[in-house]
């Protein structure tokens, strides 16, 4: 994994030690990133690059406009877990997609400098690339289901969700639905795929570990 | 929620509370949230402690964490294992713990043992023989492994890093490696093994 320093991070983001850890007690940045490593000069502290740094960018972005509670439950999802947007960057689902016009669809409303999203979110994306891709269905439209798709999911339950993607006539649709119902269609409508969402979560974590 | 005094002598369930005053001994199994806690006598916890305001006018062991507002010692505080978070921290008393404090102020005219202190401010000034009676006639020196915030004041400190943006030094401190990114004062009078980073001297 890709390590930054406790030192080289404050001097790349311009943060203060005061701030680090006053983020690091509201709980914005989880203990678990701080990792002691033994070195000459003694023990220093080091971070998941990417990911300390997406938080941290996203942190500065976003201090101004929020309180830090509400950047706690904003970030972290109230215990959620987490995933930057260059770690997804380099999966297979994605690279066939324009990734920046993505990206936007994947960060937190009305915060398009934020780079990190939810990873229910993540996984949904991803979930839904993967079925896209292998049916055919193209770039522009499976961002535009996903960017869709993205605002439907809020607040549902990941465990019990499950997206059907269709087609009807020329175009693409994804459809919500909860449990072991499946909704049922005209003779018309062609169903592309379905993704449980529980799976997608189950593949995305995968997927990343192979990373 | 319910305010709850204990006069002579009482154990307090954990849960959640207004107001907490002891004025005698009190003993409390289980995490304790309260609007403020307030410590004349003698308080022992297994549980972690979330407060508005912790004043420790006696000697209060607690077992799990520590997260407050506002911290003020002038008593003895012990940490059995957890760690102290507060926004600002005051200890005219001692503060005597294996972790780590992290707060955005500390002020400290009395002696802290820890592990690690970090945050914005952290000022200590431990000044010699006035604790002996509170440290068993041990040494009354602070006494922390890592000492890292934006601005640094210390005196009669004994650490073995200090890391900030603006250090200070003070007389009878003893600290084995400094590093520091703004401006650097060291006492004559202080011990120091290396210093390193990109610093301007301050000559007081």
């Amino acid at each position: 994994m890709n390590s930054i320093s406790k030192k080289e991070l404050l001097e790349v983001t311009g943060i203060s030690y005061g701030q680090l850890y006053r983020w690091k007690r509201e709980g914005l940045i989880p203990e678990e990133w701080f990792v002691k490593q033994s070195s000459f000069t003694g023990q220093e502290t080091f971070f998941p690059r990417e990911e300390i740094l997406g938080r941290i960018g996203a942190i500065l972005e976003l201090k101004d406009t929020h309180s830090l509670g509400e950047l706690a439950g904003l970030l972290s999802g109230g215990g959620d877990r987490f995933v930057s947007l260059e770690r997804l960057r380099g999966l297979d689902a994605f690279s066939g997609l324009p990734f920046e016009e993505l990206a936007g669809t994947l960060a937190p409303e009305g915060n398009p400098g934020v780079r990190e999203t939810s990873f229910v979110v993540a996984a949904f994306a991803y979930g839904l690339a993967k079925i896209s891709t292998e049916s055919g269905v193209p770039p522009g439209e499976c961002v535009r289901l996903i960017g869709a798709g993205v605002s439907l999911i809020a607040g549902r339950n990941p465990g019990e969700t499950v997206c059907t993607l269709f087609r009807s006539g020329d175009g693409y649709h994804i459809c919500l639905s909860d449990g072991t119902g499946r909704p049922a269609f005209d003779g018309r409508v062609y169903i592309v795929g379905t993704l449980p969402l529980s799976d997608a979560v189950s593949a995305l974590t995968a997927a990343l570990k192979g990373v | 929620m319910q305010n709850l005094k204990i006069d002579g002598i009482g154990t307090i369930q954990g849960g959640e509370y207004g107001n907490i005053s002891i004025d005698g001994i009190g003993k409390c199994e289980g995490d304790l949230h309260s609007d403020s806690l307030t410590i004349d006598g003698i308080f022992n916890t297994t549980g972690a402690i979330r407060t508005g305001r912790l004043q420790c006018d006696g000697v209060m062991t607690i077992d799990g964490n520590v997260h407050a507002e506002h911290v003020e010692v002038d008593g003895v505080l012990t940490l059995r294992g957890g760690k102290l978070e507060s926004t600002t921290i005051l200890c005219d008393g001692v503060i005597k713990m294996d972790g780590q404090i992290s707060a955005d102020r500390v002020e400290a005219d009395g002696v802290i043992k820890a592990r690690e202190i970090v945050g914005d401010y952290i000022q200590i000034e431990s000044h010699r023989h006035f604790f002996a009676i509170f440290t068993r006639g041990r040494c009354s020196r602070s006494r922390i492994d890592l000492i890292e915030a934006t601005t640094v004041n210390l005196l009669g400190v004994s650490a073995a890093t200090v890391s900030g943006k603006d250090v200070t030094v003070g007389r009878d401190c003893h600290i084995d490696r400094v590093d520091c990114s703004g401006t650097l004062y060291i006492s004559p009078h202080a011990r120091v093994g290396s210093v390193t980073g990109t610093y301007t001297r301050s000559e007081r």
